[in-house]
């Protein structure tokens, strides 16, 4: 089915900026706002429509930490892996509040209500990809449905294939996918469901490597931004959004120019973006 | 140091051997200077005194690759 092309409209309602700039390593949205990490180590904050709210240097941090993820729980405290085989909670105001040892190392995080969301190595084809625990309790972690580790032909091949991505989840489920997949499983502790893209991927031409580059699940609906390369850096962007709620037989798609960093938040039929300018944008469903 | 070139000599086949194998993996186009300091890597950790210093910096090289190519791949 094509896609329809005429369902969304892109409105930018905050002009270019700078804004968190570097890489943004981690982005976690809880209590209103959205939480950005860079590797520069700078906590940016935004609202739900993409205004600054504040941003603040990450200290207490140690200089050969190498911190990646964020992820924001229930109780609305802030986490990143300070490196992978430690947890920093994070302030508001930036300051490392907590530190805990990991009793394995840890790649990814990422929150799930009020439990982390992680990636652990070493990576052991057939088992989960993900795992839950409560951030004071890493030694008793939970699988998480949904991904299963593939095998690779060698030690990198098999960790840069099964190396994963989530996008943001309304609280209940959320969509995570490995990064050169063209599938996206949504998933909970309970139910896990695969959404295809395979068709959707090959008419946008996205970028192989890692097609999927950011989604988010609100309820019934699902935004999905495919990846492409952006000049001069080369670095990923999502040039493409597409829109689907479970009573829609097809995806509606919209191009976006310039490209998109990232989705700052999703509800049903709108979804706020940050582009690689540092301008916001709101993709509408009609 | 004598002995130590011996020590060193004596690591170098198994060494050249694990570049060899390593070698036979493809680099994705966004992985390549990943892939490059993994081997290099593996090879220091090749060089350890001990089987457990091999592996725990092999863990290590791991877990600077799964960095560097996240990093590539998945920051934005």
């Amino acid at each position: 089915m094509l896609p329809l092309l005429l369902a969304l409209v892109v409105t930018q309602t905050i002009p270019p900026r700078r804004i968190a700039e570097g890489v943004i390593i981690g982005r976690a949205a809880c209590q209103s706002r959205t939480w950005l990490l860079t590797d520069a180590r700078v906590l940016t904050s935004l609202s739900t429509s993409g205004d600054l709210v504040s941003s603040v240097p990450v200290a207490g941090l140690r200089a050969d930490d190498r911190p990646w993820g964020l992820a924001c729980l229930g109780d609305g405290s802030l986490w990143t892996l300070a490196r992978p085989r430690a947890l920093a909670r994070l302030g508001d105001d930036g300051h490392v509040m907590e530190r805990i040892d990991l009793p394995l190392p840890r790649v990814s995080l990422y929150g799930a209500g009020d439990r982390l969301l992680f990636q652990s190595l070493p990576i052991v084809a057939g088992q989960n990809a993900l795992q839950t625990a409560a951030p004071r309790l890493p030694a008793v972690p939970r699988p998480w449905r949904g991904l299963t580790n593939r095998g690779g032909a060698s030690a990198e091949h098999q960790i840069a294939r099964n190396l994963v991505v989530c996008g943001m989840g309304d609280g209940r489920q959320t969509p995570c996918w490995f990064v050169g997949a063209s599938r996206m499983s949504v998933a909970d502790d309970v139910r896990e469901r695969t959404v295809a893209l395979e068709s959707e991927i090959a008419r946008a031409a996205a970028d192989p490597e890692a097609p999927l580059h950011d989604a988010a699940v609100v309820g019934d609906a699902t935004w999905v931004v495919f990846g492409g390369r952006q000049l001069p850096a080369l670095r990923l962007a999502g040039a493409r959004i597409l829109h689907r709620s479970r009573a829609d037989t097809s995806w509606s798609a919209i191009d976006l120019s310039p490209p998109a960093r990232l989705i700052v938040s999703a509800s049903p039929t709108s979804c706020v973006l940050l582009r690689t300018d540092g301008s916001v944008v709101e993709v509408r469903h009609r | 140091m004598k002995t130590k070139s011996r020590h060193l000599i004596g690591w170098a086949p198994m060494a050249l051997v694990a570049l060899m194998v390593l070698g036979r993996s493809t680099p994705a186009h966004a992985q390549f200077a990943c892939n490059e300091n993994l081997r290099l890597c593996y090879f220091r950790a090749a060089l350890a005194d001990t089987w457990w210093q091999m592996w725990a910096m092999g863990m290590d090289c791991e877990l600077d690759y799964a960095d560097c190519t996240r990093r590539a791949l998945i920051g934005r």
